[in-house]
């Protein structure tokens, strides 16, 4: 970091806790932790009057404190991200960085728009189709290329990283960021492990005062989630190879992944390795005879489909070299016609309830008809994101498709 | 070059301009020309911005002979200021808010709204007094701000559900500015191409 780099962070630095480190609750006049209505009524009788009569608060505190009085019962709202961390906040949050897509994907359930968020990671940027509204969006790197010097120049309020993922660097934003300015809140929330995504989203909505928001996500997800467990429950579970964007990749205990095929009602056949995402012997894969094969789709060299939906005829070749392996003739799945690809866009990140949705149909075939994924989908764009529902056309996520 | 939607001016000399507005169809236009377009567009903004005002209402119930009952009626809870200015010689009793949300000035009412969806006041004065009451209101939770409308023929009381105490809310959001700024850009490109076509015609 060159000289000049370095005198911006410090101006910034010493600028920055003037500004913004106001840990008064604004409107509380008697200074007792509460804004209360006869304290809210002053405020504005003081605004509208110009200060003739009773003191004027400026347009700002006066709107966070009507903000704080109706979302937050007027008191300092205490929020406990997934790291266990607590933080207080005494303002509404009204510019934030977020560098977890899965959070800001979040967000947007919520009803949390792009007027509260001032940057966001670069990734987030690139993904024009699924965030439209992000694309050219003031952008501060990556968790692993961070932009310092930008984050702290656009003055933001709170910043939003993963809790458990890249959880060094993560940690490393987060002490060089508080290191220049201590009273910014930076909450680390993941977003996206199904065990503990309804409570993060609850975080969230709490952050935000969307507390109803939140309360109908949960009840989309527990109900969409409720239909798949009893489909996985009506039978006994077939025997599952799930392989990652990389060749004889698989996942096990631990893993995402592992859960999201075990809720889909599936077994998943590499559950007892030690690693979460080992590196397996061929061999051993015939040697287990999955009556199912699912690769996932999305990165590395399996790079189309999903919302860009570009390359979407590379499914059915992936599929037919997948069963082209060598050996793989005598597995049942490929035998049975059973070898399955699945984006990760529906599966890695809050939308694996529609992957495990489509999991549950392949996994439990009697009982697809009770499931309808490609419904799921366009229900949850529409409804949630605010996007096209067309763009949940299965050919640009599974195949086969149907 | 590429497809520009929005109205770009270009200078060429002191007294000529050109208004691209979409790929590369040009106006010309003299100075004089273009400041009467850019009043034009002012004007629009500023007529549209209004129409978009009034969420909050007055209505006006004739009471006895020299007192009316005004009612003020907002859409949805929030939190909100509200003045009204009354004319000379007129005087306010029975304000409806909690006597610390509401303050009297000589003839100038502050009301500070906490979710109530109705506030009322009776109003002494001139029988013909209550038309020329003026109110402006701010939303503090929205941000928006606003003259006070009057509801129907402003002697009927307006129907709104009871005051309730303060929850959440959702305000109703008027039309965005960045809208209203297009339309009233599409106003000033669709005046400026009439009078091209006037020119091309003479």
């Amino acid at each position: 970091m060159n000289r000049f780099a370095v005198a911006v962070i410090a101006v910034i630095a010493v600028l920055c806790p003037l500004v913004l480190a106001d840990a008064a609750l604004p409107g509380d006049l008697d200074g007792n932790g509460v804004i209360a209505r006869e304290e809210l009524a002053s405020s504005v009788l003081g605004h509208l009057s110009g200060g003739t009569a009773l003191p004027a608060a400026s347009i700002s505190d006066l709107r966070d404190a009507a903000w704080i009085y109706v979302h937050w019962g007027g008191t300092p709202r205490t929020i406990t991200d997934s790291s266990g961390k607590s933080l207080t906040l005494t303002r509404p949050l009204r510019r934030i960085i977020v560098m977890n897509s899965e959070t800001l994907e979040t967000m947007r359930s919520l009803g949390v728009g792009k007027e509260r968020i001032v940057a966001v990671d670069k990734y987030i940027a690139q993904k024009p189709e699924f965030f439209p509204e992000y694309a050219g969006y003031p952008s501060v790197g990556s968790i692993w290329a961070p932009d310092y010097e930008k984050m702290l120049s656009l003055r933001p309020d709170a910043l939003f990283l993963y809790a458990s993922v890249s959880r060094a660097e993560c940690d490393e934003i987060e002490r060089r960021v508080t290191a220049s300015r201590p009273d910014l809140p930076v909450f680390r929330i993941d977003c996206y492990r199904p065990e503990t995504y309804l409570e993060d989203a609850a975080r969230v909505a709490e952050v935000f005062g969307k507390e109803e928001e939140g309360a109908r996500l949960a009840s989309f997800y527990t109900a969409a989630l409720a239909r798949v467990g009893s489909v996985a429950a009506s039978a006994a579970p077939p025997e599952v190879y799930f392989e990652t964007w990389n060749d004889y990749k698989t996942v096990a205990r631990g893993s995402g992944y592992h859960d999201k095929v075990t809720m889909a009602g599936g077994a998943n056949i590499f559950r007892d390795n030690p690693a979460e995402y080992p590196e397996i012997d061929p061999e051993s894969i015939i040697a287990r005879k999955p009556d199912v094969v699912i690769k996932l789709a999305g990165s590395g060299k399996y790079i189309f489909g999903g919302y860009s939906g570009e390359n979407s005829t590379r499914f059915a070749e992936v599929r037919d070299t997948l069963a082209g392996r060598a050996g793989w003739g005598s597995i049942p799945a490929v035998r049975d016609g059973r070898v399955y690809v699945l984006h990760n866009a529906i599966v890695g990140g809050p939308q694996y309830l529609i992957g495990v949705t489509y999991m549950a149909r392949w996994f439990h075939p009697d009982r697809a008809g009770e499931l309808d994924p490609e419904s799921l989908h366009r229900t949850y764009l529409q409804e949630f994101q605010g996007l096209d529902p067309g763009l949940a056309d299965p050919t640009r996520f599974v195949y086969p498709a149907r | 070059m590429t497809n520009c939607y929005f109205p770009i001016l270009v200078q060429t000399n002191y007294n000529h301009y050109y208004l691209l507005y979409h790929s590369q169809r040009t106006i010309h236009m003299k100075r004089g020309h273009l400041i009467t377009g850019i009043v034009s567009f002012f004007l629009c903004a500023m007529l549209v911005q209004g129409a978009a005002a009034g969420i909050v209402e007055r209505s006006i119930e004739p009471a006895e002979p020299t007192t009316s009952r005004v009612v003020l009626t907002l859409p949805a809870e929030t939190v909100a200021g509200i003045v009204e200015v009354l004319p000379p010689g007129t005087e306010v009793s029975e304000v409806s808010l909690p006597p610390d949300q509401y303050r009297v000035e000589g003839t100038t009412l502050f009301l500070a709204v906490i979710g109530e969806r109705e506030v009322s006041y009776l109003m002494h004065g001139p029988p013909d007094s209550a038309g020329a009451i003026r109110g402006t209101w701010t939303d503090y939770l929205s941000g928006e701000e606003g003259t006070v409308g009057v509801h129907g023929d402003g002697m009927q009381g307006a129907e709104v559900p009871p005051a309730v105490p303060l929850t959440a809310v959702t305000p109703k959001a008027g039309p965005p500015l960045p809208l209203l700024l297009a339309m009233a850009g599409v106003a000033f490109v669709g005046a400026a191409r009439c009078r091209l076509r006037g020119r091309e015609g003479q």
